[in-house]
């Protein structure tokens, strides 16, 4: 089935790309004129920035380990939820290296195109990491 | 309509219908008694109880009107891509209100069994709340933008 298809395809992104660290499999993945909703800044669409933002995360984040809660797929989109475990090795949105580390949770919807990477959305706890690396005051829980 | 597409409906109806419409005893209609929420505020009850009361903290904290802007399902699950557009009106997760629109995004999955919703994970992201509310406090907030450009409202 065409589903299984592309979530397969995408577990190879978070397993091999991020868990493994081979951020040129990308060239492999998703396709040239790939679609970003949710861009890193600087980040335009198209596939060579998002090797770069691949790299980016790469850079600042050592280890890193994307374990995969659920997959759901539907049609041409595949969802993942997923929690990311990591240290802040690297500079990441203007904070030097602190060594933390951190636990985030995230929720991805990708689109595929003839079984590749196509446009991606997506929400992650960007304020319980930056709570969790020492840039904003910890508080209590988030929700919405 | 298959099982599919009802379950799509009975969230939509939850998310645009009943949340928007502050219809607390439709909830009854659309979640389980049991309902687990694995995304719980700190101090929810379980089940259905506190599935209303975090609603209700919701409504008076945000004056949220919700938006769908994805909708994808796979067996018992239903997936919703959101945005609620309203005021931070109360304090919320220690960001302090601002009185000022806001617009908050998330993503939700859901299980569905028997025709109601029994199941609940989220992503949600304050950033972008904790930024306004640090600038509306200092004048100005160090922290950059998180790169994610709130969807347009109208």
């Amino acid at each position: 089935m065409a589903d299984q298809n592309n979530k397969s395809l995408v577990r190879r992104y978070y397993d091999e790309v991020f868990n493994q660290r081979v951020p040129g499999l990308v060239d492999q993945l998703a396709v040239e004129d790939y679609v970003e909703h949710d861009p890193f800044p600087g980040q335009g669409d198209g596939r060579a920035d998002l090797k770069s933002r691949v790299q980016l995360i790469l850079d600042a984040m050592n280890p890193l380990r994307f374990t995969i809660e659920d997959v759901v797929a539907e049609g041409d989109r595949v969802v993942v939820r997923w929690v990311q475990h990591g240290a802040q090795t690297g500079s990441f949105m203007g904070i030097p290296p602190t060594g933390r580390e951190y636990t985030m949770a995230g929720i991805d919807v990708h689109r595929l195109r003839n079984g590749l990477l196509a446009e991606h959305w997506h929400v992650v706890d960007l304020f319980g990491l930056l709570q969790q690396l020492g840039a904003i005051p910890a508080t209590s829980a988030a929700g919405g | 309509m298959s099982t599919l597409d009802a379950n799509k409906a009975l969230l939509r109806r939850y998310k645009t219908g009943i949340l928007n419409d502050r219809d607390l005893d439709a909830l009854e209609e659309v979640a389980s008694v049991d309902y687990v929420d694995h995304a719980a505020f700190p101090g929810q009850a379980p089940g259905l109880a506190g599935l209303k009361q975090r609603a209700r903290l919701i409504w008076r904290t945000f004056d949220p009107r919700w938006t769908i802007d994805d909708v994808i399902a796979e067996d018992d699950i239903v997936v919703l891509r959101w945005h609620h557009t309203g005021r931070h009106r109360r304090d919320f997760a220690g960001i302090r209100a601002t009185g000022a629109s806001c617009v908050i995004r998330g993503i939700d999955m859901y299980r569905v069994r028997d025709g109601k919703m029994c199941e609940h994970w989220n992503v949600v992201d304050l950033y972008e709340l904790w930024r306004a509310s640090s600038a509306a406090a200092h004048g100005t907030c160090p922290m950059p933008p998180g790169g994610i450009e709130p969807p347009s409202t109208g």
